[in-house]
């Protein structure tokens, strides 16, 4: 099925990449106006028009300038950031730059970015004989999850089976719920109960992860 | 970073001898792109063998087989002469003759340095994080990676990495997989390097395609490139639409070298031949010259002796029944063949996003306006264009009566797709002089 949902989020990272490129319609004009110009000063002049010096020293001067416009910018921000998680390993890198999109900027995922904790509880309770279920429907944070711990633990597609399950409320594959958001009652079609779980770790306001009761 | 290095060092030792037993003539400096690429295509294929159809583990004797394979290749196709020291010394020699240059020469040798570098610290900076790349080109390795069995259990839910576009060819993903062996974990800060490989490759091309055409000329071009912005992007992203546009500039610079008559055209089909491993859109290059060419030996009449040119086809043809053998199909959407006129609207408005190219696109119409003549009158050049024409009009056709258009109206696959006809624009732009060489 096509995932129209997702793109959006994706777009706009790249948007900030590149943010204040409206400058060059004004340049890509300016190239054309130059060539027409040129073109007409050596020929009235009736001089050759010389590629080096009429057309790509121009291109190049113009080209430059949107590049200083739009990407210098860009490369500041980058660089800032790029400083600031050199400390991190590729991992925790990782986390912080899929925090980005899930925020919609560095800042804010720089102070907030909960991943780092939700990899820590579950290494903290879950064994290397334990299974993991993911219960994110297939979207980026879905394939995420399944790339960052299929080195490290065993996944499975039965929640039943699962010791951990990284959840988010309200969820349409699985009817879990309770009392309270820290203890949840997971139950099947027919309302047997097949697993109680705490909510050990927040991840945004929605999702977190489940560890099975003793 | 010795494994990504040592990844390198696999793919040009097992890709050079085969360069220089397919096109000996090339450029010595295009060399080395051109036998990573040759390389990276051999070894994913064989590495496809291996783990695919024959379902081989992957110990040690996949590590002899690479190393014997290498040695067996130098030596029946004696490449033992190739002199390390003379090479070095040659590179010097190169060196000093920069000192020659002029200031704008050094401006834009750092410039693009700078850029090399910038790209270098991103890729290091931001391991895999987008969208295709998670859920699909690094994915399906770490899958393969961490479920061998279940790889190929139809009853796993990590059959064929079937969460990831499961009928997408395997260059990138095995390249991958190899990559994470070689290190022995899935670690994804070295993985971008892998695409960035194809991006210094892809400058490397261009720039000795236009080096004859004077130093300062090839640097700026080489720059224009470098700094596009969607293409400097995709250096580090680690996603396949790079790595797809650098064996289409390998193939069209081999290409206008069989039109000028220096060589046969096995090296250009080969090249873009191989294109449909990296993605299956690749397989249009191919399509695409075989009819051109095609045409070219009917007016010739040398249809019936070189009718042999059609055998570079076979590959494709061999993936395909693969993809219908196995189930996967063709298509990425369901749906049928119908015309989807909104299309043209969202392919036109992709070409005129300021986000992605600069002003490249202001460049080109431009250009054909101030060059069409020439380019009429110069047969390598008029055929190198209608290839990029015809690329260009084969993806539009895929998008209008298919269901991929789904991915045009969303703006979803579009802009990359015309990423990978950027580099061969900048080098049939570059070659405005041409005529000089008649």
């Amino acid at each position: 099925m096509f995932q129209a949902t997702i793109w959006p989020e994706f777009f706009y990272s790249i948007n900030n990449f590149t943010a204040g490129m409206s400058a060059l319609p004004w340049l890509g004009a300016t190239f054309i106006l130059w060539i027409i110009v040129a073109k007409s000063f050596c020929y009235v002049q009736n001089i050759k028009f010389k590629t080096i010096s009429f057309f790509w020293l121009p291109l190049l001067a113009i080209w430059l300038a949107g590049f200083a416009l739009a990407d210098m910018t860009a490369y500041a921000k980058e660089l800032k950031a790029n400083q600031q998680l050199l400390v991190y390993n590729s991992l925790e890198r990782q986390d912080y730059r899929v925090c980005e999109v899930i925020f919609g900027g560095p800042e804010k995922a720089m102070e907030a970015c909960p991943l780092g904790v939700l990899f820590e509880k579950i290494k903290d309770n879950v064994g290397p004989e334990d299974k993991i279920y993911i219960a994110y429907p297939p979207e980026i944070f879905n394939f995420y999850f399944r790339l960052r711990l299929l080195p490290y633990y065993q996944l499975t597609n039965k929640p039943e089976e699962a010791q951990a399950i990284l959840f988010f409320m309200p969820n349409q594959q699985l009817d879990c719920s309770g009392e309270t958001k820290e203890k949840l009652i997971c139950r099947n079609n027919d309302g047997k109960i097949w697993g109680t779980f705490d909510l050990v770790a927040n991840f945004g306001d929605a999702a977190g992860l489940l560890i099975r009761q003793e | 970073m010795l494994s990504i290095l040592i990844f390198i060092a696999l793919m040009l030792t097992s890709g050079y001898p085969l360069l220089l037993r397919l096109w000996p003539e090339s450029d010595k400096l295009s060399r080395w792109p051109l036998a990573f690429l040759l390389g990276s295509s051999l070894i994913t294929l064989e590495l496809f063998f291996w783990i695919f159809l024959f379902r081989w583990p992957s110990n040690y004797w996949l590590l002899l087989f690479f190393i014997t394979q290498i040695i067996v290749l130098w030596w029946w196709f004696d490449c033992w002469h190739f002199n390390w020291w003379v090479s070095i010394q040659q590179l010097s020699t190169s060196l000093k003759s920069w000192r020659r240059g002029n200031i704008l020469v050094y401006f834009l040798g750092l410039l693009l340095l700078a850029q090399i570098v910038i790209g270098a610290s991103v890729a290091w900076m931001k391991p895999v994080v987008h969208y295709d790349s998670l859920t699909m080109w690094t994915l399906k390795p770490a899958l393969l990676l961490a479920d061998p069995a279940g790889f190929f259990d139809g009853s796993s839910p990590h059959f064929q990495g079937l969460a990831g576009q499961p009928n997408y060819p395997w260059q990138i993903p095995l390249s991958v997989w190899l990559q994470a062996k070689i290190n022995g974990e899935l670690d994804p800060a070295y993985l971008n390097y892998i695409y960035y490989a194809y991006f210094l490759s892809a400058l490397i091309l261009i720039y000795s395609a236009l080096k004859n055409q004077g130093r300062l000329k090839a640097l700026i071009i080489t720059n224009l490139l470098a700094t596009t912005p969607l293409f400097f992007y995709h250096s580090w992203n680690a996603y396949a639409d790079l790595p797809l546009a650098v064996y289409a500039l390998a193939g069209l610079i081999a290409w206008l070298a069989y039109q000028r008559g220096k060589i046969s055209p096995w090296p250009a089909l080969i090249f873009w031949g191989l294109a449909f491993w990296v993605k299956n859109e690749g397989a249009l290059f191919l399509a695409v010259a075989l009819i051109i060419l095609a045409v070219q030996l009917l007016q010739n009449g040398q249809w019936r002796k070189k009718w042999q040119y059609a055998l570079m086809a076979l590959p494709v043809l061999v993936w395909l029944i693969w993809l219908k053998l196995t189930g996967l199909g063709l298509a990425q959407t369901s749906g049928s063949l119908g015309w989807h006129p909104e299309v043209l609207m969202a392919f036109f408005s992709a070409f005129w996003s300021f986000t992605s190219w600069n002003i490249l696109w202001y460049v080109a119409p431009v250009f054909l306006l101030l060059y069409y003549k020439e380019i009429w009158r110069n047969q390598a050049w008029r055929l190198a264009w209608l290839w990029w024409v015809g690329v260009l009009l084969s993806f539009l056709v895929v998008y209008l009566f298919t269901p991929a258009y789904l991915y045009a109206v969303e703006f979803t696959a579009i802009q990359r797709n015309i990423i990978i006809l950027v580099p061969v624009l900048f080098l049939l732009i570059g070659l405005e002089e041409e005529k000089k060489d008649e």
